[in-house]
């Protein structure tokens, strides 16, 4: 199978978040497997996301003084935007472009949100450094994430009064999928062997002995004196937890109406590689289901991805940390920041009047560098991505030159192509590589990918 | 109801002159005539942030309130007293006024099972009408869109502000967010809606439609705005400038059955009496002029506002003077066209709490079922997901 610059284009855009037109024309003519692998290998480098944390004041709250209070709280909301916009350079930035965007579904698969930075940026290292491993360890690794314990309330899970949140959230959101194979008594007792899971004032996993239930359970049918690792074997050792993870897959990479044949299939890899998530991926980059014309620019771009897509694309750099924010927030989806425990909710519902305006006012308000008017505001006092007033300019940066190398010796067709996924057929006014560009980013196809 | 409906009749034809040249205007006048909507309209207030209900609608007598709060209740004399037990917030005298004239029903102890004390949780769970163990990605007003609203309509519903609250998403349907009309339409010149979408690409193809949809909605409500333009004196501050544009929009003839509007700052952990005070003030003052301006046009009869908080706060005051997340809240409901004016139900029985925090005694969904049943005329069960009791206030 030879794959046309639309195909090579669609590879890139899903299972990364796009690529300049240089290296795109590269790999015209060669095969899926080719670009798979290249990026299997690109993809071994792991850089983590460090941010310098001043370090955890160990003293008790109580006896700090409001200002001090304060100061630290101002401090750690700092952290965790600043994490967030180094997150956001990575991806724009690495070559490892599919342990990128495999660290971005897990993020919204493993959903999570934190005020404390130094925990928000443990789970993303879980996260990042296991994105294209075993799934099996991703999912151990996180649910002992300070950051995941917290948010789902398993630090108040104990003996005498057991909190279900997090069995619940395991069985329904990261493995089985909402009432796939699961009781409620099945979460219930679930919920027991997890007692004790939590962790300590320096954000480290601690298993709390006195707090955990040590006596029989009975999960899945089976009978004993569980702990969480059992359970989370339990949900492994289920090929439902395969079969779910492949479905999110193909709605997420693929269509969003999913594709039953080939989940079955990656379900099948996945399960009998026990979890081996490069195995998985395989089978779905390189299937011919996969380059069917009826995936090709279907889905709509998640304002990350429009956002981190169009700099790796385009010659842009966003060079501002608040414009960065900014755009996350208006858009209607922030890093750390998802609206609850399922994730965001994907396709068609990030488009609404407003933000398919924004949307496509944007690349006018990148490359002119015009005001910004809306401004979201927020209802909690400690809410760490509020924004204060309007924005004065989106600042961001253009490699005049690169673009001009790259994209001035192509045709209207290709240039169309390259940026809409589709070729184009309306004639339009092309004095100017920059209106150009600007002209067929505020298509409403650009939203597409 | 008669006169009412013949007074915007004779709105909508006067716009329509001014409006010439426009093509949607008759279909939208039919679709106006055959819809089973009575043409009553909703206005959803939001207090964001979890205001501090007891501190608004203050059981002043109670022994339990004064012994845990003993520097945040304002002094006595300055209570606007309801009865001999009930008093307002003294910043709310516009509230005062619109419960003397039997336009303000008040609902106390509103909330849910197991509730969550989130902002994000919480705001969610009221705005999604969901179960606190139950994710849903469509709001209770998108789900009323989906159902009621057609093609031919001009506008769904409007949200004064620049991101659409989840409350007002449907699967099919959307409400439309704004800051003001002009910057709406401003924002939607540069949708070139003459050329269609003739390929096969459903994405594409949905994107082409919302784009027309947004241009005619921007169309539709730059020529009706300012047709009505109010002399009254709303807060100069932007939630009373938000509820004036709706006003206006209301008497131009503006015919959106759904309005929405947040007024934030409500999460009062110090200093609270200066700050509630405020927003409570601009809040209540800012109602009387809405109602003042509606009820003019002879419009108040058919609209009715309902507002909520995502929680209310404790019982006990923190050492800060402020207080922290709770449960329960009054919900309060307005409208020239009330069954149960007043005080609805009994006050929270302060004696009986859950860790500190109030019981809720009237299930949040059962406000909005009764709206959507008895106000909106719709069907409730089917929005809701299940069937939920009808309550008297209208």
């Amino acid at each position: 199978m030879k794959l046309s610059q639309v195909e090579v284009q669609h590879f890139f855009l899903r299972s990364g978040f796009g690529q300049p037109f240089d290296l795109i024309e590269g790999y015209i003519g060669q095969n899926p497997n080719k670009l798979f692998q290249d990026q299997v290998v690109l993809s071994q480098d792991c850089a983590s996301v460090q941010i310098e944390i001043v370090p955890q004041i160990t003293m008790d709250p109580r006896q700090m003084s409001t200002d001090m209070r304060k100061e630290m709280a101002q401090q750690r909301k700092q952290e965790i935007q600043d994490l967030n916009v180094q997150w956001i350079r990575q991806m724009v930035s690495s070559d490892a472009q599919l342990r990128e965007k495999m660290a971005f579904f897990w993020h919204d698969h493993f959903a999570c949100s934190a005020r404390r930075s130094d925990i928000a940026q443990g789970y993303l290292n879980v996260i990042r450094e296991n994105a294209l491993e075993n799934f099996g360890d991703l999912l151990r690794a996180v649910s002992k994430t300070p950051a995941m314990l917290n948010f789902l309330n398993n630090q108040q899970n104990r003996k005498e009064s057991p909190n279900e949140n997090f069995a619940r959230e395991v069985m329904e959101l990261f493995t089985l999928g909402r009432d796939q194979d699961y009781t409620e008594k099945d979460v219930v007792e679930a919920a027991r062997a997890f007692t004790g899971w939590a962790f300590n004032k320096e954000g480290k996993f601690i298993f709390r002995k006195k707090f955990h239930d040590n006596e029989i359970k009975t999960i899945f049918g089976k009978y004993g004196n569980f702990d969480g690792d059992d359970v989370i074997n339990m949900l492994l050792e289920k090929k439902q937890t395969a079969d779910y993870i492949s479905q999110k897959w193909v709605r997420f990479f693929m269509n969003y109406g999913g594709h039953e044949k080939l989940e079955k299939r990656i379900a099948e890899v996945l399960y009998s590689t026990n979890y081996d998530i490069k195995s998985g991926l395989e089978v779905l980059f390189t299937s011919s289901e996969f380059y069917g014309e009826e995936n090709i620019a279907t889905r709509i771009k998640s304002p990350i991805e429009l956002i981190v897509g169009m700099q790796r694309q385009l010659y842009v750099t966003i060079t501002h940390d608040q414009s960065l924010l900014y755009l996350q927030r208006t858009l209607g989806q922030v890093l750390f920041n998802p609206p609850n425990v399922s994730g965001w909710s994907d396709g068609y519902d990030w488009v609404d009047s407003a933000t398919l305006m924004f949307r496509m006012n944007l690349p006018q308000l990148i490359f002119k560098s015009a005001l910004i008017q809306n401004y979201p505001e927020s209802f909690d006092d400690n809410d760490k991505f509020k924004l204060r007033g309007p924005l004065k300019t989106l600042k961001a940066n253009i490699d005049l030159e690169a673009m001009n190398n790259n994209l001035s010796q192509l045709s209207n067709d290709q240039v169309g192509t390259f940026i809409l996924q589709t070729s184009i057929k309306e004639h339009y006014d092309t004095t100017n590589l920059i209106d150009q560009i600007i002209y067929l980013m505020s298509k409403p196809e650009y939203q597409l990918c | 109801m008669l006169s009412q409906n013949s007074t915007r009749r004779e709105f909508l034809k006067q716009s329509a002159v001014v409006a010439s040249g426009t093509l949607m205007l008759p279909a939208f006048l039919r679709a106006n005539t055959t819809d089973a909507n009575t043409g009553n309209r909703l206005i959803v207030i939001q207090l964001a942030g979890g205001n501090d209900g007891l501190n608004t609608v203050i059981p002043y007598r109670n022994d339990i309130l004064i012994k845990n709060r003993p520097s945040i209740i304002p002094s006595i004399d300055k209570l606007l007293k309801l009865t001999d037990e009930v008093a307002l917030n003294p910043a709310m005298e516009g509230l005062m006024h619109l419960y003397d004239q039997g336009d303000l029903c008040i609902l106390n102890s509103v909330g849910y099972p197991n509730p969550s004390r989130s902002h994000f949780r919480s705001m969610d769970i009221w705005q999604t009408a969901s179960g606190a163990n139950e994710y849903v990605s469509t709001g209770w007003l998108g789900r009323y869109l989906d159902k009621e609203c057609v093609d031919t309509m001009p506008v769904t519903a409007i949200e004064m502000g620049d991101i659409l609250s989840v409350a007002m998403k449907g699967k099919e349907r959307k409400g439309i967010p704004l800051t003001n009309i002009n910057q709406f339409y401003n924002s939607s010149r540069l949708i070139d809606d003459t050329k269609m979408y003739g390929g096969d690409n459903p994405s594409a193809a949905f994107l082409y439609k919302t784009q027309t949809d947004i241009k005619r909605s921007a169309n539709y409500l730059f020529e009706k705005n300012k047709i009505y333009q109010s002399k009254r004196t709303y807060p100069n501050n932007k939630f009373g400038k938000q509820l004036r544009e709706i006003a206006e929009m209301i008497i131009s003839g503006v015919e959106s059955p759904v309005y929405y509007v947040s007024l934030s700052g409500f999460d009062t952990h110090n200093n609270q009496e200066k700050r509630q005070a405020q927003l409570l003030s601009t809040y209540s003052q800012a109602m009387n002029v809405f109602a003042e301006d509606l009820k003019a046009a002879n419009l108040w009869n058919d609209t009715l506002v309902m507002t909520f908080s995502e929680f209310g706060r404790r019982v006990k005051e923190n050492a800060s003077r402020g207080t922290d997340h709770g449960s329960g809240n009054n919900v309060f409901v307005m409208g020239g066209n009330l069954k149960k004016k007043g005080i609805y139900n009994k006050m929270t029985d302060l004696s009986d709490l859950d860790n500190g925090n109030v019981k809720f005694d009237v299930d949040f969904r059962e406000v909005y079922a009764t709206i959507l049943k008895n106000w909106l005329k719709t069907d409730a069960d089917q929005i809701m997901g299940k069937s939920f009791k009808s309550l008297g206030f209208i």
